[in-house]
This record gives C-alpha cells, structure tokens and sequence, in this order.
C-alpha cells in the first residue's frame, strides 16, 4: 500500500511543445524534476513530474559576450566553463565531487542562501537567470527563488570575461564559511561586491575604482549579520579584510593577465 | 509505474511509484551495497553510484530520472575469486588495494569510495594524491580519516598502470606504520602481522551485512515523533487521524505502554547512574524528545502518519546553561516519582551524579608551591557522526522470541537492560549484532531498540527503525559538554605540587553515563601528572565534579569517554604553566608524568563508582613516545626558531607547533568480563565464538590473530563469529578500550585449553607412530603438531582423529576474562598550524600521534584506529560543536552544519607505535581504539599559542575565537 496518489503521472517531454502542453494540461500541479536534488519530495499537490532531462537544458554555451549554461547543468559544469581557480575554489567548498556531480544548477539555486559561496560568486559575477517559459532575464533575488518552487530555471548566463575573486573564513578549508566575499571585474572602473555567510545575508553592491575602497560600505553591510555561527562585530572586521584581499587578487589577475 | 534500469550492463524491470528515491528502488532491486546515511542534504555518499561514469548520490534522483543512463554499483566490479568449482576473477585491483591497505574499518563507505575511486582511474589513472582525495571528497568516511583509502587508490593505480605496462615495476608503497620497541618483544607468527581483516572480502564486495541490509517480508517502517520543545507537559495526543490513514499498521504514545524506569547507558548490572527514562513519557525533555510511535506499510506513510498526531503541550521553563541547573528555584526536570537514585544523584535539585575525589593533601601541596595558576576552560558538546544511522530490525521467531536485529556495541546490555521494559524474560529475546557502520560509543546506548520491539509486540510483524541524520543530532547521545576550572600549584623548577580540576558536566536531559563519563575526566587525565621527587610518592590531586540535567539531548559515551573533556583543560593549562616558567613543554610534562612501578593514582580513590583497585604502572612508555614524535616532527627544528614560524611575503600567517600528552585506560578492572568458545572442525580449522563486538575496529581480526598464533594456525583457518546473544558467550562489549585487552584474554584462555587437548592427542599420535614425546613438548605451529625431533601430524589429521577416528571427542574449549588491572596506553601528539592572524582561521598542516599502547597485535588495523581517532579529535579541535538558542533549539541537525572533515581537506596524519609489552595483557597488549581522542585538540590549541600567542580557553578553535584571543593580548598591550 503506498502513499503516492494513483493519480501521480511521470512524463519526459522531449521538445518545448511537449512540455507546453503539460503544462496547459496540468496547470498548477506540475512538479519539474530539474535533475538531481538534495531530496527530492514529490508536492502532494502534484499531479504528474515533468522530467526536464530531455530538453537539453545540460548545455554550455560559449560566445564571445557570455556564457550560458542550461538549468540542468551540475555545478560541476558551471565549474568547468567559468575556468575560474576561485570559483573552482567555491565549488569545492560547497560540495564533494558527488554533489558537484549530482545537483543542478536549478535546485542550488533553489536551495541557496547567504552561506551558499558558489551562489556569492555568482551574485559577484551579476549572473543573470532566465526561468522556464519567460523571454527575459532577471537577477538573483528571493523573488526569483520563490519562483524556482513552481517553474524551474532554464539559462544561466554570465557575461564575459570571467574575472572573479572569492575569499572566505570557515572551521575547516572545506567548511561552509561563516564569512565570504566575492569581487568580480566588471569594467576597467567597476568592481561588483557580494558579500555571504550569514544565511539570511543577500548583499552585494559596485565599487568604482579610485572613489572608495568599500570598506566603510562592507562594515555597514555586515552590521546586523549576528547569528549562531558569528558576531557581527566579528564579521564586519573580517569582511573588511576579505574584501581587501579580494581586489589585491584581482590587481594581481589583471597584471598578470596584461605581462601576459 | 514500470520502469527499466541499465545497472551493471544488464537492464532491470521495475515496478515503483513516481516518487520513490533511486536509492530505495536499488536497494529494494538488491543492490543492497548502496547505504543510507540518513542525509538530507546529499552530504554523506553512503549511497554512490556510478552514473553514465560518474560517481552520484543516489538518495538525489527518483528512479525514473534514471532511465535511459547507465549506473554502476560495486556489485559488478569484482568477487571472491574461489567459489568451489567456479573461478571468478576475483577482485578488481581497487577492491584488493582497499583489502590489503587496511583501508576497511566499518566498510559502510567502502563501496561508495571504490566506486569514486573508479570513475577517477578511468579518466586519469596516474593521479596526484590531491587529485585522489578530490574524487573521494563526496564520500565522508569517520574511522580512516582517509589515509589508507587514499593510499590505496594511489596504490591500485600504480598496479594498474603495471598491468597495461605502462609503467616499470616498482614496489608498492608500504602500508604498515613505524614500530619502534622500546622492551623485548618475544617473536610471534600472526600476533605483530598486520594481517587481512576477516571481514574485509565480504565489506570490500558490498555484501548485505549490515542491519538494514535483512530484508523480511511483511516489514513495517518505524518513526518517531520527537518534540517541539524543550521543556513541556504533554497535555493529549490525539491520535485518531494517524492511525485512521491507510497502512498505518500502529501509533503508541506513553498511554500506550506499561511504565518501566530505566535507563539506556549499555553498562553492567547494576547501572551506575540514575534510572530516570522511559521508552515513552507524558513530559519532554529536550527538543528531539520522544512523544509517539508510528509503524506503517512505507516511510512515507509513517511520516504522513507523524504529521497527523495532535499534541497539546504546556511549555515548562527551560534550563539550557548547566551552570543554572542547580539554581535555587530552578524547574525540576526529573520529577517523576519512579525515578531511581544511584549514588548521589538528586533529581531535586537536578543533579545526576556528584564525585568528590581527594589523593593526598591538596591544600598542603598548594602551600608548598611557588606558584600557583588559575583557569577555567569550556569543552564543547560533540556528536559521534557515524555514517550509519542507528538502526534496528525485530520480529518474532518461529518459537515466539523476539529477534533484535540491532547496530549496537553491547547486544548482551541490550537483552538484559530491554527485557523488562518489554515485558519480556531475558530468556525469550535474541538480539543479533551485524556488522555496525561506525558507534564510537554512541551505540553503547540502548537507545532505538526499544522502539521496534514495541512495536513489533503491537502489530506482530517485523519493524525496520533507522534514524535520520536529524534524528542522531537531535535525538541520540553526544560527548558531555563541560566547563572546567584548572588549579596547579607548581615550584620553580617546574615540579607540580598539587593539581585541581573542577568540572561542571552537562549530562542532557537524561542520566546516561553521567556519573562515569564524568569520572574518567579526571581520572584519566589528572592521573598522568603525579608531580615530581617526594610528590611522586604522594601526588596531590583533586577532582570534583558536578553533572546536572539540562534540556538539551542527553549526553552519553562517545569514544574517549570523557577523556577528551579532562585533557583540553589540563593540558592547554600545562602549556601555559611551562611557558610561563619558560620550561620545554615536553621537559615539564614528562618530569612530572607518572613512571613504571608508580600508581596511577587514581586507582587508589576511584573506579567509576566501585571499589577502587589500586594498580602499579608496569608499562609507560610516555618518555619514548615523545622522543619519537619529537624527532618524527621535528620539533628541535621547528620550537622557538622564529624563522619557521614566519612564512616570507604573507606577514597575516604563522606557523605553530604544540604538544599534548595522554593516558587512557585498558578496561574497567574487575568488571569488564568477556567469553570465548573455541572448537575445531574436520579440516583443522576452528570456530572462533566471541561476545565482543567488532564495530569496525577489527577486534574480530584480533582476536582471531590471537587464536591462531595460539594454536598454531594461519589467521584464515578461524572462522570468527561475535555478538550474538543466542551463539556466543558473553561479553559486556565494545567499550572502555576493553577488547583486546579482555576479550583477548578469553580467547587466548580457550586457545590455550583447546592447544593443550591438540598436544594431548597429538602425543598419542605420535606414540601410535612409535615417538614417544610429552605433551608439553610439542610445538603448535604451520598447521601442525611438531614433535622436538621434527615429526609432524597435521592439525586436519588431529582434527579427523578427535572427531571421527579414536577416542572420539569435540576438542573445544570455553573461558572468560575479567581483570583486576586496568594497564594505560600512554601517547604524545604533537601538531603544526598554520594560523591567519588577521582572520583567525587555522588550518591543522600535521598531527603526528606517537602511542605507548603495548604489544600491538594488528598493526596496520591499529594504525587506522590511531588515524581515525586523530581525525575525531581534529574536529573537536576545530570545527566540531552542537549548539543550542535559549528555548533549546539546536543549531546542528545535518552533516552540513555539523561539519565533520573530508578527504580533500585533512591535514597529514602519521601514527607511531612505541611496543612495551604489557605482561598482564595478551601477547602483551593494552589498548589503542581510545586515546587517539585525547590529545590532539590540546595539541592544536598549544601550537595555535606558539604561532600568535592566541591562548583559547574553548574548544574548537573557531575563527572567531582565534580572533577574539588575538584582540584581547592586542587591547592588553595597548594597555601596557
């Protein structure tokens, strides 16, 4: 005797159009499985699973502008594309190579907050997130993941080149850090800046170079970020340094890149 | 729905619902080497799979996600290479390199780990050992702290490359540790052999060995609802919604089932500690507490089921800080009027058990210093983190017994300490002990076994209860947490006259372990320093403790026992001494260490609760194992020299060295008691029958190297069977590092009957032969009897004589061991950091463990247990901590947030084994599995006070903590 409603259909569409018609057939009680997830839980609400596997949302795709990744591509693969040490670095940190190999970019996402230092450096790098179904792109906000609960997400894109930075203070190299911060180059003027490690953190902001060196604006950032993990007093001093360590990196990139 | 899987290059057919786990549809296929380690969060690996290659969490897709792709699990990859008449191929190099490394401690993870190291080989099969620990990083792994596993997979890639000729050959890197022999040790042929674990074939291939892995039909899932709150009455439960949905075969809450205090430390009768439990209560405890039952046809039934139980509750006060427990006009927490006493345990005042220990004149010995330093230090509550959740199976048998089926350290506690909670006579339950994925002391707890056996007596049918990885941080045991004031008195020339630890203990909401967790604090740690000259004669030592209640999860035995606890405090206090008198840490620690044929000074005050048993040291081999770690650290190259502290271009680094010392004990004298049966068969082989329980620990492995070096055998020709209440004798089981040491004993009793009944016969073999020799003259060895003048009869033909030929009799023998000594494993760890002093951050470069733990029988098994303890300790040194807000909520109720470390993060580890031989021991050992927890967070905190002068009281050394140190010496300085 099982739980499962008898009603509870399976269905894999192979092309947009299959899956447009699911969706007017079952509007509101779809549940996608977007690949892999930490647990996955069919909503009893659900009527049928739309498996988006073949729908060739695993892609990467290069341009000279941006890179894009499909939904269903792993952090693995976003790891691979960005060819970033940092990022590679956050990646690591956020999981094991089963992990890296099992989640999709869609269900991080969906499960990502302000201790997630993959999602930071996405944030830092202004990734942008086009949902399934919707012709424009938006940034990474809450309303954004609210969304992912009922749609999932169909492109990750990242604007070219790829210049990022990522620092971060845990227990442990591979501990989840209590303090993180990710500077990614946007112009030969603009930096942006996003800071983590607190879960209920989602802060990031642009920095001009010359004008400031960000320290006043991180401080104020972190200045409530008091949780179980860290003080604020603690993580406001430590952001600080982050960030400076960040853009001496970046400095350094950039100079290497340009003997180069 | 019917769907098809590609698994192992054959397609399977199966029948599942859209929404069942990948995991849970291989495992229901068969596919039983896929293992749960309760996750939520993918964190663990337990249940790796290969998918189109690459290594995946089965428990993160439904089964349907993967069709259409190829998976691979390790039940194709290789096996026992002789099954009769039929050859196989035998084992793939992976799974022999795991074999022979010693890389197999618990075996949960193995199959998971082999599959990693599979899919890494195909894609690069000359790795660096980074590129190895990388692929292993999705597979946590608590026994090995990775160190043979990585060596084995760099071994099994050079092997491989040798067979396709790619690569010269050359010898493999060697397994075995450094042993250095500071006493004679008499030769031996298997005991000092790192000899193969019996049960790594069968672990290697992922074979069904584990509790969960019994798949009978008709079997219920098991949940448990566990509290909100911390502190509450329950008013009602109404469990009318639950027990009307569909398949839930039973819902019991504490009207439910007769009321039998009890308790579930799994100790010896009498339990030394308050019986202050109930299998269910009408008052919680903790959040996490137990409030009902659930058995139903599936999980997600059961936990639908959870949902529909309505509990009226009425919030009590919480107490959350031990240090309010004992308040005037605190709120009682046990006020249950069948609460029994033990000891001075006072539920009025909420205190669980109280000791008060004196040697010597304190006060006259802090009079005579020169000196005196007073500190207090806070140790941290920790979770054992075993990788296989707590997990039970039982059902009634043909003859109306009720079988526990039960991942537990102490099958025999668990039949007597259940029986009357049951209802049930002693006689009428069989509780069978599989192979455990991981205890470390956490499964020396009757803790789950209840919960089936409940219901399996409401419903009658088998129950399968397994807990979630929430439900062992919110709902099993964990390491007291303790604040301790250290007071020593010392002279100039370093000699201590007098040492005072003061603990408070917080033992949880309930009892468990209370009184002797807290006890070994001292005892094991406050022990090892006497003092020097006249003090050693008349060392003055004072150890008193206070164990309260609190709403928080129980604390219980995790691995050290409370040693840990005693040495954070004790020996970051030493090294503060030693440096401000400017002595060497190890010249001070080792002057005032106790010495061969002095007391342990403690067994003349203190035996957790009984009769003290005063012991003479006779084997402390603590000088010699700090020479070896001293020199194997390098630690003349490195103390003091500013310039390796230094690191050039980076001024926000410093490297540190520290040094920690320890003592454990061997055994609980005069009361640990194991059993041995031992009988040969027609081919001289032998059945080897032990109540001790192999945890992964390899006790099995050792006690039947025991056996054979007694009678002469290869390890292979004992067949060991351990920790089933119905077959094997008894054995109080797997705790207080008794196994070897008292186990071991019994063997080598049993062992010793059954060789003197060999000889016996054999001399009248060769007097039929026309040799006439004495029994006692006749040497055991190569699988036979030898007679002085070189004459052989073999054992097969010993075997044939006694059972079928002359004189027909089962040559067999039983025996037991309890022992009045309790002989301490002594050990030096020393450890290096490296410390971000503008963050705080450490990170461990090397902890080097040198261990006094007496004639070691298994060496490359008892380094993995000197690897893997390390590696506990490393947490607790840095990263490990439960935390609770004020209303008892806890912070840590995954492996995310409790962050146990990974293979591609763990610093190097080495083990040393300094032998003495222990002539009260077997072959004289004493004990290992223990002390590897003592010593390396004190190791870590010293070395992070010689990088910065950052002098942590509380432990871990969380970054902040670091840096709060670093900003107090700075605003001090700016103080002048």
């Amino acid at each position: 005797m099982m739980m499962t409603k008898p009603e509870l259909q399976y269905s894999r569409p192979v092309n947009w159009d299959e899956l447009e018609g699911l969706r007017q057939e079952f509007q509101g009680r779809i549940m996608y499985l977007a690949g892999g997830d930490y647990h996955p839980r069919v909503e009893e609400t659900a009527a049928v699973l739309v498996d988006l596997q073949d729908l060739e949302l695993d892609q990467v795709e290069f341009t000279d502008e941006a890179i894009s990744l499909g939904g269903l591509c792993s952090l693995q693969q976003l790891g691979n594309a960005l060819e970033s040490d940092d990022l590679l670095e956050a990646i690591s940190i956020e999981a094991g190579v089963n992990l890296r190999n099992s989640l999709s970019l869609n269900n991080y996402i969906r499960h990502s907050n302000g201790r997630s230092a993959v999602q930071i450096c996405l944030n830092a790098l202004e990734a942008e997130y086009l949902l399934g179904g919707e012709e424009a792109f938006q940034k990474h906000s809450r309303s954004l993941k609210t969304k992912l609960d009922d749609d999932f997400l169909e492109t990750i894109r990242v604007n070219q080149p790829v210049s990022l930075a990522f620092a971060s203070v845990a227990r442990s190299p591979k501990d989840q850090p209590i303090v993180m911060v990710a500077v990614s180059k946007r112009s030969d003027a603009r930096f942006h800046v996003a800071c983590g490690g607190a879960e209920s953190l989602d802060a990031s902001f642009d920095l001009y170079y010359g004008e400031d060196d960000g320290i006043s604006t991180i401080k104020e950032l972190y200045k409530d970020a008091d949780d179980a993990w860290a003080s604020a007093e603690y993580r406001q001093d430590i952001a600080a340094i982050l960030l400076s360590r960040c853009l001496q990196k970046l400095w350094r990139l950039t100079n290497t890149k340009e003997e180069a | 729905m019917n769907i098809y899987l590609l698994i192992n290059n054959k397609t399977f057919n199966a029948e599942c619902q859209p929404a069942e786990s990948l995991l849970d549809v291989l495992r229901r296929l068969g596919f039983l080497s896929l293992k749960s380690g309760g996750c939520v969060r993918g964190e663990c690996g337990a249940c790796t799979v290969l998918m189109d290659g690459e290594p995946v969490n089965a428990c993160m897709f439904l089964a349907v996600q993967a069709q259409g792709h190829t998976l691979e699990t390790i039940e194709q990859i290789g096996q026992h290479p002789a099954q009769g008449w039929k050859q196989t191929d035998g084992y793939d190099p992976i799974q022999k390199a795991f074999i022979e490394s010693g890389a197999i401690q618990c075996g949960y993870c193995t199959p998971a780990m082999i599959l990693a190291a599979r899919a890494l080989l195909r894609q690069n099969p000359d790795p660096s050992e980074a590129e190895v620990r990388e692929a292993l990083s999705g597979v946590l792994c608590r026994c090995t702290a990775y160190v043979k596993p990585v060596q084995a997979v760099l071994n099994a890639a050079a092997e491989l490359r040798r067979a396709q000729q790619t690569e010269p050959q050359e010898t493999a890197e060697s397994y075995e540790p450094d042993i250095l022999s500071v006493q004679a040790i008499p030769e031996t042929d298997t005991v000092g052999k790192s000899e193969v674990k019996v049960d790594a074939e069968k672990l290697v291939q992922g074979k069904p060995a584990f509790t969960a892995d019994l798949q009978l039909p008709g079997t219920l899932i098991a949940r448990v609802l566990r509290s909100p709150l911390a502190h509450a009455k329950i008013v009602s439960i109404d469990t009318s919604r639950a027990k009307a949905l569909p398949g839930v075969a039973a819902v019991m809450t504490w009207q439910d089932l007769p009321r039998v205090v009890y308790s579930t430390a799994g100790q010896s009768d009498p339990i030394p500690g308050p019986l202050d439990m109930f299998s269910l209560d009408n008052k919680v405890r903790f959040v996490g507490d137990r409030v009902a039952f659930v058995a139903a046809e599936t999980a997600e039934i059961a936990d639908k089921a959870l949902s529909l139980i309505d509990v009226t509750y009425e919030p009590l006060p919480v107490i959350i800080d031990p240090r309010d427990a004992m308040k005037e006009g605190a709120v009682r927490i046990h006020d249950e009027e069948e609460y029994v006493n033990f000891a001075d345990s006072n539920p009025a005042i909420n205190l669980a058990a109280k000791i008060r220990i004196d040697i010597g004149d304190v006060e006259k010995g802090f009079s005579e210093a020169d000196g005196i330093f007073e500190q207090e230090y806070v140790v941290p509550k920790v979770q054992q983190a075993h990788i296989e959740p707590h997990v039970t199976l039982t059902y009634w048998d043909e003859d109306d017994r009720l079988v526990i089926r039960t991942s537990t350290q102490v099958p025999f506690h668990v039949r007597r300490q259940l029986a009357p909670v049951l209802g049930l006579p002693v006689k009428r339950i069989r509780v069978i002990k599989p192979r455990i994925g991981g205890g470390f002391g956490n499964k020396q707890e009757v803790l789950i076994e209840d919960v089936a056996a409940h219901l399996t007596i409401a419903t009658g049918r088998p129950v399968l209860y397994e807990m979630s990885r929430e439900e062992e941080f919110i709902g099993s045991r964990s390491r007291h947490p303790m604040r301790v004031r250290m007071k020593t008195g010392v002279k100039f020339d370093g000699t201590i006259t007098a040492n005072q630890m003061t603990a408070l203990s917080d033992t949880g909401a309930y009892g468990c372990h209370a009184l002797t967790v807290t006890g070994n604090t001292g005892q094991k740690s406050m022990g090892l320093y006497v003092g020097d000259g006249e003090y050693r004669n008349h060392p003055n030592i004072r150890f008193y403790a206070d164990i309260v209640y609190t709403n928080t999860p129980p604390s219980g035995a995790y691995r050290g026992y409370g040693v840990p606890q005693g040495y954070w405090p004790l020996d970051r206090h030493l090294d503060n001494v030693a440096r401000y008198l400017g002595m060497d840490p190890i010249d001070f620690r080792l002057k005032n260490a106790v010495r061969p044929g002095e007391y342990q000074p403690f067994s003349t005050a203190w035996n957790e609760g009984r009769e003290p048993v005063p012991e003479v040291l006779n084997t402390v081999g603590l000088e010699e194992a700090a020479a070896a770690g001293r020199k194997a650290i390098g630690w003349d190259e490195k103390y003091g020299n500013e310039a390796w502290h230094s690191i050039p271009g980076k001024p926000h680094l410093r490297r540190g060295i520290g040094v920690a010392m320890a003592m454990q004990g061997t055994a609980i004298p005069n009361l640990d008691m194991g059993g041995a049966s031992l009988k040969i068969n027609d081919d001289g082989s032998f059945n080897l029958l032990v109540g001790a329980t192999d945890l992964g620990t390899g006790s099995d492995t050792v006690l039947g190297q025991i056996a054979a070096e007694t009678l002469g055998v290869a390890l292979e020709d004992i067949i060991v069977l351990s920790s089933d209440t119905d077959v094997t004798p008894f054995d109080v089981g797997a705790y207080a590092s008794s196994t070897t040491y008292i186990s071991g004993w019994a063997v080598l009793k049993a062992a010793q009957e059954v060789a003197g009944k060999i000889r016996e016969r054999a001399a009248r073999l060769f007097s039929a032969k026309g040799e006439t020799v004495e029994p006692d003259e006749i040497s055991l060895k190569d699988r036979h009897a030898i007679a002085p003048s070189g004459a052989r009869i073999s054992m097969a033909e010993i075997a044939l004589d006694s059972l079928h030929w002359n004189s027909q009799e089962q040559i067999m023998a039983t025996a037991s061991h309890v022992s009045p000594n309790s002989p301490p494993p002594f050990a030096a760890q020393y450890a290096t950091v490296l410390v971000d002093i503008e963050t705080g951050a450490v990170k461990v470069e090397e902890l080097i463990m040198a261990v006094d733990g007496g004639v070691i029988i298994n060496p490359i098994a008892a380094s993995g247990q000197i690897e893997g303890g390390v590696a506990q300790a490393l947490g607790y040194g840095v990263s490990e901590e439960m935390c609770y807000d004020a209303e008892g909520q806890p912070r840590e109720r995954d492996l995310v947030d409790y962050h146990i470390f990974r293979a591609d993060e763990m610093p190097e580890i080495r083990s040393i084994f300094v032998q003495t031989y222990e002539e009260t021991g077997p072959y004289g050992a004493k004990a290992v599995a223990e002390i590897p927890l003592d010593a390396a967070a004190p190791a870590i905190g010293n070395a992070v006070m010689d990088a910065c002068g950052a002098n942590v009281l509380a432990n871990p050394l969380t970054p902040e903590r670091v840096w709060r140190a670093l900003k107090l010496n700075a605003e001090r300085k700016s103080d002048g």
